[in-house]
């Protein structure tokens, strides 16, 4: 699993002050936050694609594990959107998404009415869209951006400190959990377990055997570290850098550009109701 | 107890004993971190460690800790050494100085910009000694630091410390295991067992006492068991050496010049007959870059115990994996067969009935809430019958010496437990082969020796045992015969004799001869016999005196 691991490159997004980043991260979250249509969030990818591809980021080794997640997520919201079949469910477009392709289950059926609808596509898409610009968006700034200077920057903004530890070993152990997972699958494998499906309950139940080490190693690992970060004086004082960090021009530039993206966005959202479905 | 400033001085004593939390007393995780009831006082430069918190003392207590995985919290080195200083609040300009001596003094010049899991086992512990030696203790506390390294990874961090030793002022307290690897550096060895200081003195005095280190469970320094042995037959009454150095030169003047009578007793060349694991032309990548085998063929013999030895990377658990499918091959010439089975193409759940694996870390696998249902669970996922599952479950208790634990939760017991529920756990799968990964990592001499029993008695009733590790006195003492793999390529594979008497080959592995091969080596004998213990060497000495 290689996403979500920072890697020490050259590059201009590498170079960028991890604030001005911030800003990046922040101003689209929110803009991802309150938009739900798929055309909007599409332009929104597309401008965010030239940073993406800025980042260089190691696609070959990302590919199977963004695959994976990017499945996951179309299969999730598909299942989803089967259920927002009734009239007024959505507001921008009552007409439009509210018609049935194939119907399911009538109304009958106890969550509701079930259907495939031009709605549910559009909702599946919309969230695909956002689920892979925010993936995308935390992968680049993971990717970009020193942890030391992570640590620095929220120090900064006053966060107590045992809320940047958390955000530290995120950080720091996501990799190491995932490495953790496939240790463990293939331990219990070589015991005879496999997955397999049927009843919701025995399904959960059959992750016991790989939820309950993972989850052990995840506390000691939480321990153990605690300890250590403890034992180098973190959260003694105030936290300082080895080399200099200043907003550039540069810097500002970038976090200008964003500022405005999010305005523009907002504007679209308030003065003219785009974003809803 | 008082340790003055400048003290080298070693802990040691079996698992369990209180060694970590007499360190972790020192810099104030204890009571600060880890609850409990504390008495009495410990204080460092004269201020108490309850009043202080752990961030203030890490000022003056260094901590390393066994695992480094857990220790190094940034993603490049440099930033990970700067980690502490900047906690500290220290200027850029010595933040950057103190960087930079600790990189120096730990041999990591030219990593600053290195992922730190991109580094070999030795190098990031050499990374967790720096990010503590760049804060400046006066005292350095370690916890086993070599536990988890491969010897060449030991050999670097016993370097560092022998220089940091010399060149600073510093106290340094270390957790050891393998007293050998320390013995020469220390001032002071405390031994401490079920929570008391049964001994504290010169190592002399502390390792001379070999009765009550014996009784603990200690592991002593092969020397002093050779010679031990000796004076045991009335064959030495002189002073025990620690070191092969000074046990030959102390043994030189009093051997018959023409050696040991039982020289010619050489071990016969290993062939194998009955092949139940036969690997041919097989290579592995991970991805483009990495290459971890390199057309490796290798035959194990039915019913041996077979050791698998080398540096981390050289591609020993690939190939393991390899064994029990859990890998497949990426070149089309690459054949495993096991047990007359084809592991490319079986089903795993056919396969492991008849070679089955044991992860390094028993935790990777227990997750039962009693030591039964843990054993039971590869049983009924295999489809055993009732009467067969009780039947296996009561046999691996036995054997394994767990009826003691049977309805307790497997997470509750201490690593020796686990580590023998976890390897039961596979046994009583009855597969014809076992691939067992370091299983005596984390344990103390008594434990790691039970565990290598059981696996001795499972190899000599028919099971083929192939076991990884760093240990090469149990290499020594259990394996009838050593595969030695470097960069991806089997460099060597016979008898332990017969590899250990080969010391290019070792060297290009970074691999080293177990200390009782060293003395025989270093008195000039060649063609020796199996030497399995410290008490075979001893006869062979008293042979030659």
């Amino acid at each position: 699993m290689a996403l979500f691991v920072y890697t020490q490159r050259s590059t201009l997004l590498h170079r960028l002050h991890p604030a001005a980043k911030a800003v990046w991260v922040i101003a689209m979250g929110l803009v991802l936050s309150i938009y739900f249509d798929p055309l909007p969030l599409l332009v929104l990818f597309l401008v965010n694609l030239p940073f993406f591809l800025l980042g260089k980021l190691p696609w070959r080794s990302w590919s199977k594990p963004f695959g994976y997640v990017l499945l996951l997520g179309l299969v999730g919201y598909f299942i989803t959107s089967l259920w927002l079949a009734r009239p007024g469910v959505f507001t921008r477009y009552p007409d439009l998404v509210g018609v049935s392709l194939w119907q399911i289950a009538g109304g009958r059926f106890f969550l509701g009415p079930m259907a495939v609808t031009i709605g549910g596509l559009m909702y599946t898409a919309g969230q695909t869209l956002r689920s892979i610009t925010l993936v995308l968006m935390i992968a680049v700034f993971v990717y970009s951006t020193r942890p030391n200077d992570l640590v620095y920057l929220l120090s900064k903004a006053h966060l107590p400190s045992k809320l940047v530890f958390i955000v530290m070993v995120a950080y720091r152990f996501f990799p190491h959990i995932f490495k953790k997972l496939s240790t463990v699958i293939a331990a219990q494998r070589l015991r005879g377990w496999e997955l397999t499906f049927g009843n919701p309950l025995n399904m959960a139940r059959q992750f016991l055997p790989i939820t309950i080490p993972v989850l052990t190693e995840t506390v000691r690992l939480s321990d153990d570290t605690t300890r250590a970060v403890e034992s180098r004086a973190y959260g003694t004082s105030r936290f300082t850098l080895h080399h200099e960090l200043k907003m550039t021009g540069v810097d500002w530039l970038f976090s200008l550009f964003w500022i405005l993206v999010m305005g523009a966005f907002l504007w679209l959202y308030i003065g003219f109701g785009v974003g809803p479905l | 107890m008082h340790i003055p400033a400048g003290q080298f001085v070693v802990i040691t004593g079996p698992t369990g004993a209180g060694k970590s939390t007499f360190l972790q007393l020192l810099n104030g995780l204890i009571p600060h971190q880890i609850p409990g009831n504390l008495l009495g006082e410990v204080l460092i430069k004269g201020r108490s460690t309850k009043s202080a918190s752990v961030a203030e003392l890490s000022r003056d207590v260094g901590m390393v800790f066994e695992d480094p995985d857990t220790q190094i919290v940034s993603l490049t080195v440099e930033d990970d050494v700067a980690f502490g200083p900047s906690n500290l609040g220290l200027r850029p300009e010595e933040i950057r100085s103190n960087v930079s001596q600790a990189l120096q003094s730990t041999r990591l010049r030219g990593f600053e910009e290195r992922n730190p899991f991109t580094l070999s086992g030795g190098e990031m512990q050499s990374l967790a000694m720096a990010g503590t030696l760049a804060m400046r203790p006066g005292i350095l506390a370690l916890d086993e630091p070599t536990s988890m390294l491969d010897p060449v990874g030991r050999a670097r961090i016993i370097s560092i410390l022998k220089s940091l030793a010399a060149e600073t002022k510093s106290t340094i307290l270390v957790v050891e295991q393998n007293p050998e690897l320390v013995i020469e550096l220390a001032d002071r060895v405390l031994l401490i067992d079920e929570g008391r200081m049964i001994k504290d003195g010169k190592p002399e005095q502390v390792f001379g006492d070999v009765k009550t280190m014996l009784q603990v469970g200690v592991k002593l320094p092969p020397m002093v068991e050779v010679f031990w042995e000796l004076r045991q037959r009335g064959l030495w009454e002189d002073a025990l050496p620690f070191t092969v150095q000074k046990a030959a030169e102390a043994l030189r003047p009093k051997l018959h010049p023409n050696g040991p009578s039982a020289e010619t007793a050489v071990a016969p060349t290993h062939q194998v007959e009955d092949p139940i694991v036969n690997v041919q032309r097989l290579e592995h990548c991970y991805g483009e870059e990495v290459t971890a085998l390199r057309s490796v063929s290798v035959q194990f013999q039915r019913g041996e115990m077979t050791a698998i030895v080398g540096q981390n990377g050289s591609g020993k658990s690939t190939l393991d994996h390899h064994l029990v499918g859990l890998l497949q091959p990426t070149n089309r010439e690459g054949q495993v067969f096991v047990d007359g089975l084809d592991v490319r193409t079986t089903p795993l759940r056919e396969l492991i009935r008849h070679v089955n694996y044991i992860f390094q870390n028993p935790d990777d696998q227990l997750f039962q809430e009693s030591v039964r249902e843990e054993i039971e669970y590869g049983l009924k996922k295999l489809g055993i019958g009732e009467e067969e599952r009780k039947r296996r479950v009561e046999w691996v208790l036995a054997r394994f010496d767990l009826q003691a634990y049977v309805d307790m939760p497997p997470k509750s017991l201490r690593r020796g437990l686990r580590t023998k529920t976890a390897i039961a756990s596979i046994v009583a799968m009855q597969p014809a082969v076992l691939v067992v990964d370091e299983p005596t990592t984390g344990l103390d001499r008594l434990e790691s020796l039970e565990i290598m029993r059981v696996l001795e008695e499972l190899s000599d009733s028919g099971t083929t045992v192939i076991f990884i590790t760093h240990e090469m006195d149990l290499v020594a003492q259990f394996a009838r015969r050593v595969v030695v793999m470097h960069a991806g390529n089997v460099l060597t594979d016979g008898r332990p004799a017969k590899v250990f008497s080969e010391l290019p080959i070792l060297e290009q592995a970074s691999l080293s001869q177990p200390d009782i091969y060293s003395l025989a080596s270093l008195l000039g004998w060649s063609r020796l016999p199996p030497l399995r213990t410290p008490a075979d060497l001893a006869d062979l000495i008293a042979g030659a005196m």
